[in-house]
């Protein structure tokens, strides 16, 4: 190597200081013809591991430090030499974090000496220890500062830094520095603190600077640098700023090549369980599954049998005996609890994971792929996600803790970075732009129009004279450019790390917002790309639901069902599938769901598992939906590429969709192995370098040759990889959707009232409002009950078989109101309004909304009656009520229209009626069919319909179309406006409730759509 | 005296590698002996003046002493202050 080296520098995660993203700089530096580069960010070590694999792909010799903050606010620099001072790194960094406030870490001085094996310390810039205090006068403190750091590192370990930005005074400060240096015989090395890969980075850098201080930048003079110095630079503008102190310049050469650090621990990955009873985690391991291996299959299939033998061998090859135990530890944990705990994603491939319970789904009846989660030559940490329901997840993570101990478990972090709306306000702010034009900027863009910031801008109208020329170019530019830098960190929501060796000798740790939380410094991918262990301890609400339904069950009809032991092929549910009738059902309930379940007509589980996977904003993108569907409905001939893909491609018809496909493609087509096809899988999905795709190419095409494969169907075949790879879906965890998605529907058609008690209780949950919910129960035939003061809870409730609405629905109702309500109702119910009154001493408005929601019928079924008795009780919430006799006045009864305004409006759902009824003598005089006669009309026909706006969509894949589910009496209605149509009646369509629309019905076998021409508000 | 101009006409300049070497000022040309202290500025990008120049104290072979600057922005220079 020679030239120079940059060993100070700053990427976006020195959080608003750094411009550029680790890539960024290093792009750079390889443009310079830098051969190595140090990024050494403030307290953190957060970019590290993706900066030291993209340094590695462009050629770069990446070195590990960072910059950390001494008690006194110097700053210092502390490079790995070693991996023990690596180690020494992470471990002042998490003391100096988790000792104080998130984004307050500061490092004791007397710290440093214990951790100072394998680091090489540079003195700092202005705000080091030394140069500081040269700036403030003080020569002999700065000295002395320097002795100091010399006793602790030895003149091995320690270089006195220089820099020179082209500022008043910065030669004489080099000067100072290096006879410094020279009197403690010390060397020096010359570094540009850099802040941005190249000197456009500086007007970045100063709208970060600008945010962080939160003021305009026009008020942060005191704390921007005064010039564009501080990018990356040539050896020769180097060579030319430090004429004559050239051992500064070869320094940084030297250091770079003492410091070789490896960040990669797979090692360090496992912790062993405290006890596997004096037995080996593999024998326990085979032990486990062979002892479960009857159960899951009774057949004693020799199939099964092969597939486990297979799985154990290649998890004793890799070492991770003791990670499937450690979920299996969890998962028993859970599930002893009652709780739900369904392993997803790419372990659902493993029939190890299936037989341990981890997993509910038989990865031989499905035809899964071993290798898509696990393989000897992969290298690749495998990664178990859980799906918990309920507020039990929290035992579940505090288990963990005490189990493995603090030292060895932390959550694992997310980057969140700027969007476009606080892009917008964060950069106007600092610009100075006028309050209510940032706001109105920000506001506008809330509903996803529009793709690039600069057409919001013009869409949202703002007046360019309200803003200087060139600067709003400016702005618009550092809108986009801020995108995707950190902004700051949060928790990952499940991601949790367990290490074998204490986590601080691995990865920094800092504090979490949540109390008592503490979390690494690395990210989720960063975790994976080191080789470390993550388990993803997820909630998902259905599960709660699920877990609440089977409790109803099984107090309503004594019988606990075993969801894992029901045969996945009950016709009835297959129906159900078929005409989409799938509100509350998991997975399969949405829109593009409905749409896709008419085509797909499935009959099978495998059916639902492609269902699942293809109906996603990817491949709707990707275009593998649409060739899909018209192959699935004859309407296309199925095709293969090639014959060698036709076993692979069968089960979805000729197209790519699962992942698990692009692997086995790779294997059969290209010769790879199993592990090395998942390898390229991973490069497909996550974008990596051009060359790197190069050479996988080249791999590919060789080995296909080599299958007597036509050189251009080779190509061909692996560009269709390529497209297909971001967008294929993991089949094993479309499998384990799946299921809980058969579980869901399994008991909505067996056990409805049940299933949609636990669904409602659990909301919000899934793509519907709750009276949608309730409607579409009342449609499968459950009584449903309005809310009611003497029965039923807070909750939803079965009573005698029906759906009790729950108390907590009535508006203005609040927990302590409940509360009260609850406790103090004797068992016999209250007696009657007054009694009400007295004993719950609730607020006047609760008991006017308890009246409006009917929850008082029993009583007297006329509202206004009791919300004259309540005006006459002459009665506070803390003194008894003292009727006044009767005045004999009669009210005139409320009609059914009325009631079911009130109880709407006092609970935002109806037990009996549905809205559409106050609007329907309207709609039927303007000609509006009823959503049952609908399904008779022809296709082509012109038609009117009504009905409430149920669901506004406009998903960003779908150019422009608006999508809106109308609900009446009888069911929903699907309606599509086009762009223009939508455009020209844009407050209608975007603000009605309950709208009016004539266009022409459009027809997919028994589904229809109305293709929309003008619509209007019935309210 | 120390003359100072705010907003000082372009001077014709001539410089080496960025480094002034001569300069013509009320009609005389005059020679740089010594360079002082350089730096460099840039900020008020924000505001409709971006400012981006290098600065150069300088001796003259006629014993004035000025600081020019070079406009990076319009590659012009310009002389700022005259100290005697």
């Amino acid at each position: 190597m020679s030239g120079y080296a940059e060993l100070h520098s700053h990427s976006g995660f020195s959080l608003l200081d750094g411009a550029s993203p680790p890539e960024a700089l290093l792009d750079r530096a390889v443009a310079l013809g830098m051969p190595a580069l140090a990024i050494t960010d403030h307290d953190g070590l957060y970019g590290a591991v993706r900066f030291a694999l993209a340094a590695r792909e462009r050629g770069i010799h990446p070195v590990i430090g960072a910059e950390i903050t001494l008690e006194d606010e110097h700053h210092l620099v502390l490079l790995a030499e070693t991996q023990a001072g690596y180690r020494n790194l992470c471990g002042l960094i998490s003391q100096a974090q988790l000792a104080h406030a998130k984004g307050q870490a500061r490092t004791r001085w007397e710290w440093l000496p214990p951790r100072r094996e394998g680091l090489i310390c540079l003195t700092g810039c202005r705000r080091g220890p030394v140069a500081g205090r040269l700036l403030a006068g003080d020569r002999d403190g700065a000295r002395r500062a320097l002795a100091e750091l010399r006793a602790i590192y030895g003149p091995d370990q320690l270089y006195v830094e220089l820099q020179h930005h082209l500022r008043p005074g910065d030669a004489a400060l080099v000067a100072d520095l290096a006879d410094l240096a020279a009197d403690l015989k010390l060397p020096c090395v010359a570094t540009n603190n850099v802040h941005y890969a190249q000197r456009e980075g500086h007007y970045m850098q100063d709208v970060l600077v600008a945010i962080r201080h939160n003021v305009a930048l026009a008020e942060a003079g005191a704390w921007l640098y005064p010039n564009s110095e501080y990018g990356l630079k040539l050896a020769s503008q180097m060579a030319a700023l430090f004429e004559g102190y050239e051992g500064a310049l070869d320094s940084t050469i030297e250091i770079a090549q003492r410091c070789q650090v490896e960040l990669s621990f797979r090692d360090e990955a496992l912790h062993p369980l405290p006890d596997t009873g004096g037995v080996a985690p593999d024998e326990r391991l085979e032990q486990l599954c062979r002892q479960a291996l009857p159960h899951r299959y009774p057949d004693r299939s020799p199939a099964a049998q092969r597939q486990l033998d297979h799985e154990l061998d290649v998890i004793r090859q890799v070492g991770l005996a003791g990670y499937f135990l450690l979920v299996w530890d969890i998962v028993r944990f859970a599930q002893e609890r009652g709780l739900l705990a369904r392993g997803r994603g790419s372990a659902a491939n493993s029939i190890v994971a299936y037989l341990l319970g981890i997993t509910n789904v038989d990865p031989i009846a499905h035809d899964l792929f071993f290798e898509r989660f696990l393989s000897a030559e992969a290298r690749v940490m495998p990664d178990i996600d859980l799906d918990l329901g309920g507020a039990r997840r929290e035992d579940v993570i505090q288990y963990v803790y005490q189990r493995y101990g603090e030292a060895h478990v932390a959550m694992v972090c997310n980057y969140v970075t700027y969007r476009q709306r606080s892009a917008v306000r964060d950069v106007g702010k600092a610009l100075g732009l006028a309050p209510d034009t940032v706001d109105a900027l920000a506001k506008k863009l809330v509903w996803p129009f529009r793709t690039t910031v600069a057409e919001a801008l013009s869409e949202a109208g703002v007046s360019l004279e309200t803003v200087p020329d060139g600067l709003w170019e400016r702005f618009l530019g550092l809108c986009e450019e801020i995108q995707g830098l950190p902004r700051h960190l949060s928790i990952h929501s499940g991601g949790m790390c367990i290490t074998r060796s204490p986590l601080q000798e691995i990865v920094p740790l800092e504090r979490a917002t949540m109390p008592g939380r503490v979390v690494t410094q690395w990210d989720k991918d960063s975790i994976e790309d080191a080789g470390l262990i993550k388990i993803d301890i997820l909630s998902l609400r259905t599960l709660s639901a699920i877990e609440d339904a089977l409790d109803l069950i099984e107090a309503e009809h004594g019988v606990r069902i075993d969801l894992d032991s029901l045969p996945l092929d009950d016709p009835a549910i297959y129906q159900r599938l078929c005409r989409a009738d799938t509100i509350a059902a998991f997975q399969v309930e949405s829109r593009a769901q409905h749409q896709a379940l008419v085509k797909m007509q499935p009959r099978c589980f495998a059916d639902i598992v492609v269902e699942v996977a293809l109906i996603r904003p990817g491949p709707l993108q990707g275009n593998m939906v649409h060739p899909f569907f018209q192959r699935r409905r004859g309407l296309e001939p199925v095709r293969y590429p090639h014959p060698l893909l036709e076993p692979i491609l069968r089960e979805t018809l000729g197209v790519i969709v699962f992942q698990e496909q692009v692997i086995r493609i790779a294997v059969a087509m290209g010769g790879f192995g199993a592990g090395e096809a998942d390898l390229l899988r991973r490069a497909m999905s996550r974008h990596r370098s051009d060359d790197a795709m190069g050479r996988f190419r080249q791999r590919f095409v060789a080995g296909a040759l080599e299958r007597q494969v036509p050189r251009d169907t080779a190509e061909a075949v692996f560009e269709q990889l390529r497209s297909f790879a971001s967008f294929g879906f993991c089949k094993s965890h479309a499998a384990a959707f799946a299921k809980t998605a058969y579980d869901t529907l399994y008991l909505l058609e067996r056990y409805p009232a049940a299933y949609y008690c636990a669904y409602l209780n659990n909301e919000p949950l899934g793509f519907y409002a709750p009276r949608v919910v309730i409607a579409d129960a009342r449609h499968h035939g459950v009584r449903v009950l309005p809310v009611h003061v003497n029965r039923g809870q807070d909750v939803c409730t079965l009573e005698d078989g029906a759906l009790r609405l729950g108390l907590s629905y009535v508006d203005g109702l609040g927990e302590a109101a409940l509360e009260r309500l609850l406790e103090a109702r004797p068992a016999s119910g209250y007696r009657d309004l007054a009694d009400l009154c007295q004993r719950a001493r609730l607020p006047r408005r609760s008991v006017e909304n308890l009246i409006l929601a009917g929850a008082l019928a029993d009583w007297c079924d006329d509202q206004r009656q009791l919300l004259w008795e309540l005006g006459r009780l002459r009665w506070r919430e803390d003194a008894l009520p003292l009727a006044w006799p009767s005045d004999g006045v009669a009210l005139e009864p409320m009609t059914d229209a009325e009631r079911l305004m009130a109880e709407y409006g006092a609970t935002g759902v109806s037990a009996q009626g549905h809205l559409m009824e106050l609007y329907r003598e309207r709609a039927e005089a303007a000609g509006a069919l009823a959503s049952e006669k609908l399904t008779a009309i022809p296709a082509g026909a012109r038609v009117r319909v009504a009905g409430m706006v149920a669901v506004r969509q406009r998903p960003p894949t779908a150019k422009g179309f608006v999508f809106v589910t109308l609900e009446d009496e009888g069911g929903t209605m699907n309606v599509i406006i086009k762009p223009p149509v939508f455009e020209r009646q844009h407050q209608v369509w975007s603000r009605g409730l309950v709208l009016l629309v004539e266009g022409t019905v459009e027809r997919e076998g028994a589904f229809c759509n109305v293709m929309a021409q003008r619509a209007w508000r019935l309210a | 005296m120390s003359p100072f101009w705010a907003d000082p006409p372009a001077l014709p300049v001539r410089a080496e590698d960025g480094r002034p070497t001569r300069f013509t000022w009320q009609g005389v040309p005059r020679r740089i002996v010594r360079v002082g202290q350089h730096w460099r500025v840039h900020t008020a990008w924000w505001e409709e003046r971006e400012v981006w120049r290098d600065y150069w104290q300088v001796a003259t072979d006629d014993a004035y002493l000025c600081v020019l600057y070079h406009d990076l922005l319009t590659d012009r220079w310009h002389l700022e202050r005259v100290l005697e």
